[in-house]
């Protein structure tokens, strides 16, 4: 029988039942199980696989595999291609993944004021993302050709330039472009994510802080930054995971040319294993481009704070 | 604290877990229902051969299938396909996944891994008849499809590597096509001052691509140069060598001279050839076909001449119908496979014919290069007698266990010593001890 | 003040428009001009008319004018350029799919991520998002392995699943964060009102996170889209070809005309545009509903 004295303490027990989550509820299987078991059937057996190959001499055309130990990484680690391969990887990613990020921070802020043509441009700003990188790459090569380049040919009209420069041909050049190229590919998403959280900032804060007089450079600094810190986190890993794993976009503009400048480690895990028929060192290279993605993670999340993993 | 006791009345867990197995019986139901059709179907495609090609020409091939099919009722034929680019490791793939396949396209280059690896049979074994071809075939061709002295297929396309230039250009600046690489480096300066062309010659430059080596390879047969002696020992770390001196020209022509350009795959070499801009280059034979295409700026300008160099000898090379050893286990497919192989590169040759005359592929069956029906369609774009002079001073490139590999591990080194960022020397050595390394490794 | 500030504004959004946008509109006048205009030196861009060869070509198999001049030849055209619709389509299957999956399953497993405790969470949580640490082409084989025995190769739904495996991580961590960004007293005045844990997921907090649920289902729909390497593997024939991989094949074939490869490229655009288009208004509305609701 409830009086409603008693409601209200039924309620208050309630609620205080929902936010004193200290028990722990059991496993909640339905809201996880697709997920977990997509996840852990296709993840499992390739991690577990690819140790299993970095630890065996796994060369297609000859019929043992020994146990190596830990030859294969060794071999990966002083070949004459790791060295360079993993420079321009690092530094592909470390310049790409901020620079996107802030981009996108920017332009994610510019979609959300008022002007007019905003209806157009929102779509228009999702578009580099609908291609496949491939593709992608081919526009671009098709603007920054050295022979018949777009650019080149509107820099020559305009009488910008004499002779076409060749952005691809030149080391510094090739890696300046097919940054360009990637960093175009990887600002949709990045926009869309933080124009997402800017959207959960309440607006009350800047109200309140336009009233102490915070110009607009203050309240970007001080309070846009710091509310959707995890998010602009997210967005850096998953560009810094994106830079160093993908190589669609600057392989069709430059296959990894001229020389070695903008080889990238990626490309060589595929041809370790496919091409130089080697699945020994193939998987090796992948597991230490995982190690390299963890530190760089972590090494993130140490360095900003922030509450995006999940702690119990 | 138990976690086992849910908190009554706040949220109905008890209630969701029954909810839950009756929704996982659901999935498990439906996921039951998806595969069912799926698995059945697959037991059905099974009597079909299965045709595994590059993308060259789909349409063609189909054709061809179409017209095998209604010849031979009682052969099905399923055609699958992969890009260039990928068609070597998409089917590594396939073999290491022992996904059905029984004919394929093979290359020269991956003949010899793929053999040793057990995953494609000797015709020769199981269809003695086959020899009756070898005396029909160019000797490059014959070469590149025998392993171990048995024969592994019928010849899809052959074709040469040659050095194509631009025939208007360089009758314009009155420059006699280049016999000598001496010859093609006073023709690029000429043609860099008097025509103000920027990088006179263009170079299909990817080190992804294998035929960046065979390019090269050409080149070294046009001084009368190899890469390995009888032994298949390597000699080019050697600075007396004529691969050494050839990559050495090629770094001169980039980096002392710069008159070479890059583009990264035939198809751009086409483009760019087609702007006016370049007036040499060396490509695939069948690509001054394409540049020669009425559609192209600047079709017709285009020939080809003899390689450059003492010898004028060339890299020839063949591509071919190729059966796998899983084929070759079940009786009834092998012989329908046999069929398939004999009438696509053997037989009247028909096949290979259409090829030569509709794409202008090359081909290794002799008996065409004297085929009325090719020797119009080809006069379009090439001078056929150049042609059968180069292919009769052509050869087939070193085919060993371990070159597809090597060729990867070698080629961007190549890159690198083309683009002056390394010394030839130190790349030529570094090759050469891999090459050991593999031969040690593979013959030991 | 205020004018600088506008033309300011305008002037970014203009630098930005471009920016974003050039590539493709240069794929809208490749695909229309002539190659040997389009390819000149020096530049001739516009000294032939434009014509819509190209795609009358992909879209109903004419053969353009120019292939039919010289007679010799004739047959340096490729169909492939005509499997764009096709492949275009089941691109558009199975990127909705997955955009389906990771909205449905990804935010209820995000959901359980921010606010149930229970034992084992951050060992789940971590090995769910952590599984993205290895790199794809690592994994190529084993993965193969798996649906071959399973019998799925050279079907939508294998594709499907391998790429919500690509996709679900990053669904699910960017999900819990928002989630948990939701101040939790507006759930509590839900359950005081009797609702199940489920109840508040659908009733409250979704409609809270349109604009987050937007940006996943987006994120899932153009990486399933444009992904290649899975795609390749998986497939075989028509069936299950996707854009990515036609795409590939068309950009390395010697027969295809640089315009007609520009002009398969703007085709595969529009089905992305049109998300965009239709999708941002949701988005809009969400920020307008997300406003108001704090």
């Amino acid at each position: 029988m409830r009086t409603g004295s008693s409601v209200c303490a039924h309620s208050c027990m309630k609620v205080g039942m929902y936010m004193q989550e200290l028990r722990y509820s059991r496993y909640p299987i339905e809201w996880l199980f697709p997920v977990v078991i997509l996840v852990f059937m296709f993840t499992a057996f390739p991690v577990g696989f690819a140790i299993w190959n970095s630890l065996h001499q796994i060369i297609l055309v000859l019929p043992t595999t020994p146990f190596v130990g830990l030859k294969n990484y060794k071999d990966v680690l002083i070949s004459p291609y790791f060295k360079e391969a993993l420079l321009n990887t690092l530094l592909f990613t470390v310049t790409t993944a901020p620079a996107t990020v802030i981009i996108s921070l920017g332009i994610a802020r510019l979609l959300l004021t008022k002007f007019f043509g905003r209806a157009i441009l929102r779509p228009v700003v999702l578009l580099p993302w609908a291609m496949p990188g491939s593709v992608a790459g081919i526009l671009w090569l098709w603007i920054f050709h050295g022979q018949w380049g777009l650019l080149n040919g509107f820099l020559l009209k305009f009488g910008i330039i004499d002779n076409y420069i060749p952005w691809l041909m030149d080391s510094r050049l090739a890696k300046l472009t097919v940054s360009i190229a990637h960093i175009w590919t990887m600002v949709p998403f990045a926009t869309i994510l933080i124009m997402a959280a800017l959207t959960t900032i309440s607006k009350e804060i800047y109200d309140a802080a336009e009233v102490d007089g915070a110009g607009a450079f203050r309240r970007l600094v001080f309070i846009t930054i710091p509310q959707i810190k995890g998010m602009l986190i997210i967005a850096l890993i998953y560009e810094c995971i994106m830079g160093l794993t993908t190589y669609d976009t600057v392989y069709s503009m430059t296959a990894g040319g001229p020389g070695g400048a903008t080889t990238l480690l990626s490309y060589f895990i595929w041809a370790e294993a496919f091409k130089l028929l080697n699945f020994g060192t193939g998987a090796a290279l992948g597991v230490i481009m995982a190690i390299i993605t963890f530190a760089l993670i972590m090494a993130i999340l140490k360095a900003i704070p922030s509450d995006i993993m999940v702690k119990e | 604290m138990d976690e086992k006791r849910d908190v009554p009345g706040v949220f109905k867990e008890r209630m969701s877990r029954r909810t839950f197995m009756k929704r996982a019986a659901a999935g498990a139901a439906g996921a039951a229902v998806l595969l069912g059709p799926g698995v059945n179907l697959l037991a059905k495609k099974k009597d079909a051969l299965e045709f595994v090609v590059w993308n060259y020409s789909l349409e063609t091939i189909q054709d061809n299938i179409s017209k095998f099919e209604a010849e031979h009722p009682g052969i099905k034929v399923n055609l699958t396909d992969y890009t260039w680019p990928t068609y070597h490791d998409t089917l590594v793939l396939r073999f290491k996944g022992k996904t059905t396949t029984d004919i394929i396209y093979n290359g020269e280059d991956w003949l010899p891994e793929w053999a040793a690896a057990g995953w494609v049979a000797p015709l020769e074994d199981y269809f003695p008849e086959v020899k009756k071809y070898k005396a029909k075939t160019a000797n490059y061709a014959l070469a590149d499809m025998t392993y171990k002295g048995k024969l592994y297929g019928l010849s899809y396309y052959a074709d040469l590597i040659t050095f194509q230039f631009n025939e208007k250009i360089l009758n314009k600046y009155r420059i006699d096509p280049p016999t000598s690489w001496d010859e093609v480096l006073e023709a690029c300066l000429k043609l860099k001052k008097d025509a103000r062309l920027a990088k006179p010659f263009m170079y299909e430059y990817n080190q992804t691509l294998p035929n960046f080596l065979q390019a090269f390879m050409s080149q070294v047969y046009g001084r009368g140069g190899d890469f390995f002696d009888a032994n298949q020992n390597p000699v080019f770390a050697s600075s007396s060598s004529e691969a050494f001196k050839h990559m050495q020209f090629l770094q001169d022509l980039n980096v002392k001279h710069k008159v070479l350009g890059y583009s990264d795959h035939e198809s751009k070499v086409n483009i760019a050839m087609n702007t006016g801009q370049h007036a040499m280059t060396v490509m695939y034979n069948y690509m001054l076909a394409a540049m020669n295409s009425p559609t192209s700026a600047l079709s017709g300008q285009f020939n080809m001449t003899l390689m450059p160099g003492k010898a004028h000898g060339c890299l020839g090379f063949a591509k071919f119908y190729c059966m796998t050893s899983q084929c070759a286990k079940d009786k009834v497919r092998r012989q329908k496979a046999w069929s398939f192989i004999e009438a696509f590169g053997g037989g009247d040759y028909r096949i290979a014919k259409r090829w030569a005359v509709e794409k202008g592929l090359g081909f290794a069956a002799l008996p065409l290069m004297d085929d009325p029906d090719v020797k119009k369609a080809w006069s379009t774009w090439i001078d056929m007698n150049k042609f059968k002079e180069q292919a009769k001073l052509a050869r087939n490139g070193t085919q060993t266990e371990w070159m597809g590999m090597w060729s990867e591990f070698f080629r961007p080194l190549m890159a690198k010593a083309i683009n002056g960022d390394a010394s030839v020397a130190e790349v030529m050595e570094q090759g050469a001890a891999k090459w050991s390394d593999y031969k040690q490794l593979l013959t030991g | 003040m205020k004018v600088a500030k506008k033309v300011l504004i305008h002037f970014l959004a203009l630098v930005v428009f471009f920016f974003c946008i050039s590539p493709l509109l240069l794929t809208l006048i490749g695909g229309i001009l002539p190659d040997a205009a389009l390819l000149s030196y020096p530049p001739r861009w516009f000294s032939m008319k434009p014509t819509l060869a190209y795609y009358k070509y992909i879209f109903l198999g004419i053969v353009p004018q120019a292939y039919e001049e010289r007679g010799a030849m004739r047959g340096m055209i490729t169909q492939e350029a005509r499997q764009i619709p096709n492949s275009m389509l089941n691109s558009a299957i199975i990127a909705i799919s997955v955009m389906g999956v990771n909205i449905v399953c990804g935010s209820m497993a995000a959901y359980a991520f921010a606010r149930v405790r229970f034992r084992g969470k951050s060992a789940t949580f971590l090995g769910i998002v952590m599984c993205r640490l290895l790199p794809a082409s690592a994994m190529v084989v084993p993965i193969y392995l798996v649906v071959q025995v399973m019998g799925l190769l050279d079907t939508k739904f294998a594709i499907i699943m391998i790429h919500s495996l690509l996709t679900l991580p990053f669904t699910v961590l960017i999900l819990s964060v928002f989630f948990r960004r939701i101040p939790i007293e507006i759930e509590e005045a839900a359950t005081v009102d009797g609702a199940s844990r489920m109840q508040v997921f659908t009733r409250v907090v979704l409609p809270l996170s349109t604009a987050s649920m937007v940006a996943t289902g987006l994120f899932a729909f153009m990486l399933s889209y444009s992904e290649f390497l899975y795609s390749l593997i998986l497939s075989g024939t028509d069936k299950t070809r996707t854009l990515s991989v036609a795409m590939a094949a068309l950009s390395t074939n010697t027969d295809v005309a640089w315009g007609m490869l520009m002009a398969g490229v703007f085709i595969t655009l529009i089905p992305s545009l049109i998300l965009a288009i239709v999708v941002w208004k949701f988005v809009v509305e969400g920020i307008i509903l997300g406003a108001l609701k704090y």
